[in-house]
């Protein structure tokens, strides 16, 4: 009986390529798009940052918020053929996370005058810069849809963390790490912002 | 089951999985990619003594200051530390860092030594200084970094956590003997950035 437990150990750790997990041809390009916004720092920070920020504010704040970012993330996928004529769009992220990054480390109750057009207006350059590589048409699609539920992924976990931490009352300190954790974000993205400026003014 | 057999099984998977081993290829982009970048960043404040030294003092000044100096220098620190990156990163010429930083050591540790309690702004003003010198210092490497994201990202959470380190040394204030302990160690803080200063370390 132990004798065959080992050999079944032994056969099931000895380590060979895994090729599995391609059952849909483009499928990586779904994974690859899913990706996306993490391998992309500046899009990352944003986007967390954003998620803090939600969970941070009032549910009537949240929700409408979260539903005009996604709406205004559809219309940028849609409208990706801008990118070009949108000007240093790693800037534009990098300042939503700033902002972002600001709002969460401040911890103070925002209007809804202010958080909704921040969310659309991030949500839609976030969309008009998540532009695949020219490839067929099902695996482009795969590819944006991969990132929209990335995107989504981010924000959820970033807003859901927040929001369990704002409401955990023995352990005041939670809150208090998302404002650290929104200090970062803003660290960062003061920093990238002023590489960026670096490059660009070539000083 | 007998826990000589169970042990001997054991010693049989684990000299199999010897025999098995193969070279490990991950993480070949080592120096060259994110993951070197945010390591070289990530490592920065961490061997760099001094600056481990002040993160950690500025920590234990807070658990000294209280409530709310405990929870709102390391929310504010790292934002003026980014500023003062900002300006290394620009080119920003800032007289004597590495004197400034050295000082942050002493002045800090002697803070804690005398468990002075400043009110909140004076020591706002006092550890923002300091922070803009810190920061300045590790923006002015940022550029050579090999990813300079990635080096911002870890050295920020470097800070951050040497802080927050800081911070759990300094809750020892509640426990008996715990303020004389911080006070010895706010002391040693000094006496190492005298080190610093004059180049013993």
């Amino acid at each position: 009986m132990w004798r065959c437990l080992a050999l079944g150990g032994f056969l099931a750790l000895v380590p060979s390529a895994a090729s599995a997990h391609s059952p849909f041809p483009g499928i990586g390009s779904f994974y690859q798009g899913l990706l996306h916004p993490l391998i992309d720092v500046g899009q990352a920070l944003a986007l967390a940052g954003f998620g803090m920020v939600l969970g941070q504010n009032a549910a009537r704040i949240r929700g409408p918020a979260w539903i005009g970012f996604s709406l205004a993330m559809i219309i940028g996928l849609s409208a990706a053929w801008l990118q070009p004529m949108l000007y240093a769009p790693e800037w534009w992220i990098i300042v939503f996370a700033l902002i972002a990054g600001a709002a969460v480390a401040a911890a103070q109750p925002l209007p809804a005058s202010a958080v909704w057009p921040f969310g659309a207006a991030m949500g839609l350059v976030v969309g008009i810069i998540t532009m695949p590589a020219p490839a067929a048409l099902p695996v482009m699609l795969l590819f944006i849809l991969g990132s929209f539920i990335g995107v989504q992924l981010i924000m959820f976990y970033a807003l859901s963390a927040a929001r369990w931490a704002g409401r955990q009352a023995d352990h005041r300190w939670l809150p208090i790490g998302v404002r650290i954790l929104g200090s970062w974000v803003l660290a960062v993205s003061a920093l990238m912002l002023a590489l960026a400026w670096r490059v660009e003014t070539g000083s | 089951m007998p826990a000589k057999r169970f042990l001997d099984l054991v010693f049989v998977l684990m000299f199999g999985l010897f025999l098995l081993a193969g070279p490990a290829l991950a993480h070949t982009e080592g120096a060259a990619g994110f993951g070197g970048g945010f390591l070289s960043g990530f490592t920065h404040p961490i061997f760099g003594w001094d600056h481990v030294v002040a993160m950690v003092a500025v920590g234990l000044w807070g658990a000294f200051l209280g409530s709310p100096a405990i929870w709102i220098l390391p929310v504010v620190f790292p934002v003026i530390m980014a500023f003062g990156g900002a300006l290394g990163v620009l080119g920003f010429p800032l007289p004597a860092v590495e004197m400034g930083i050295a000082a942050s050591s002493i002045v800090l540790g002697l803070l804690i030594a005398l468990a002075v309690r400043a009110p909140l702004w004076i020591a706002a003003i006092i550890v923002g200084a300091f922070a803009i010198l810190h920061g300045h210092a590790h923006g002015t490497e940022l550029p050579d970094a090999t990813s300079p994201i990635a080096y911002s990202l870890g050295f920020v959470i470097a800070t951050g956590l040497l802080h927050l380190s800081g911070i759990a040394l300094g809750l020892l204030i509640g426990r008996p003997g715990g303020a004389l302990a911080i006070r010895t160690g706010g002391a040693a803080i000094a006496v190492a950035g005298v080190a610093f200063l004059f180049g013993f370390v």
